[in-house]
């Protein structure tokens, strides 16, 4: 086990396209991470993801930066990291997914590193955000407005 | 526990030399400078050094034993950092599956979608007979 890198995988039956569109627009990631996103996807891009209710005391924003976007093949961004600085190695925790064209789908291999670097903190506020989104009760209703509005759009 | 102890911690487990220490000292439940050098592709002193830094984040415990100092892990805290790592990997765990949910109802969607709009769209399926055979030839002989 390398404690300074999370790494995951999950045979997915939809084409990278459709996987790379669910990891990468704010109106996907909002489907399965933070309550709110927004992000511009290209390299460089820069956003937010928000956790919490607007009202609620406990309501956390975190920055994010793009740093690889290469459609159907990988997509990676920064993020847990401090207003007013850049985010690289050392000062922000690393999230990149792979895509790779199955014959029934797409594998997709998640790795989150910067743990080591960045600290016991920034593992602890990762942890933290699973909370907002971990319930099924929560997530499964949403997914069928939007997938309904996607097919809908011209 | 303090943020400084906390970074300590991560530290001492960030060190591929140091987690290997400590798979040694929990499979042998204690060692010494000497004994673990004698195992791993570093010095006596280099271990001395990593057994510093693994006993101020608190994975260690020393005792001394005759001129030589006995360490063992403590696994508390050691559990402490594992655990730590598992809630992140549990958490992404969850998020993968949400992602693999909403990949593939789309997927579906859209399938019915071009199935209804293009239904004489046969000449793309593939056999998967086909591809099994290809597969099972491709396979060494031994």
């Amino acid at each position: 086990m390398e404690y300074g890198s999370i790494e995951r995988e999950i045979h997915v039956d939809a084409s990278p396209e459709v996987v790379y569109e669910v990891v990468s627009t704010p109106e996907h990631l909002a489907g399965w991470w933070p309550d709110e996103a927004e992000l511009e996807p290209g390299v460089g891009g820069a956003g937010t993801f928000r956790f919490g209710d607007s009202a609620s005391p406990d309501r956390h924003v975190e920055l994010v930066t793009v740093v690889e976007a290469d459609p159907y093949r990988r997509f990676s961004f920064r993020w847990v990291y401090d207003e007013g600085v850049t985010a690289a190695v050392g000062n922000s925790l690393l999230v990149t997914f792979d895509l790779l064209p199955t014959h029934a789908g797409t594998l997709l291999r998640m790795t989150e590193t910067g743990f080591r670097e960045r600290g016991w903190e920034a593992a602890k506020l990762e942890a933290l955000y699973r909370d907002h989104v971990s319930g099924w009760d929560y997530y499964l209703p949403r997914v069928a407005p939007y997938v309904t509005k996607l097919v809908s759009a011209p | 526990m303090s943020t400084v102890i906390d970074d300590e911690l991560w530290s001492a487990v960030g060190d591929p030399i140091r987690r290997r220490m400590l798979d040694q000292l929990l499979a042998d439940g204690r060692g010494t400078a000497t004994s673990l050098s004698e195992r791993l592709p570093v010095t006596r002193q280099a271990v001395a050094k990593h057994l510093g830094v693994l006993d101020r984040a608190g994975l260690v415990h020393a005792t001394p034993e005759g001129r030589e100092r006995v360490y063992a892990v403590d696994e508390a805290q050691f559990a402490r950092a594992v655990a730590q790592l598992a809630s992140v990997g549990a958490a992404w765990d969850a998020r993968l599956r949400r992602i693999k949910t909403i990949a593939e109802a789309i997927q579906r969607t859209r399938d019915a979608v071009a199935h209804q709009n293009a239904p004489d769209s046969r000449g793309t399926h593939v056999d998967p007979d086909a591809r099994e055979n290809r597969a099972a030839r491709a396979e060494p002989e031994n």
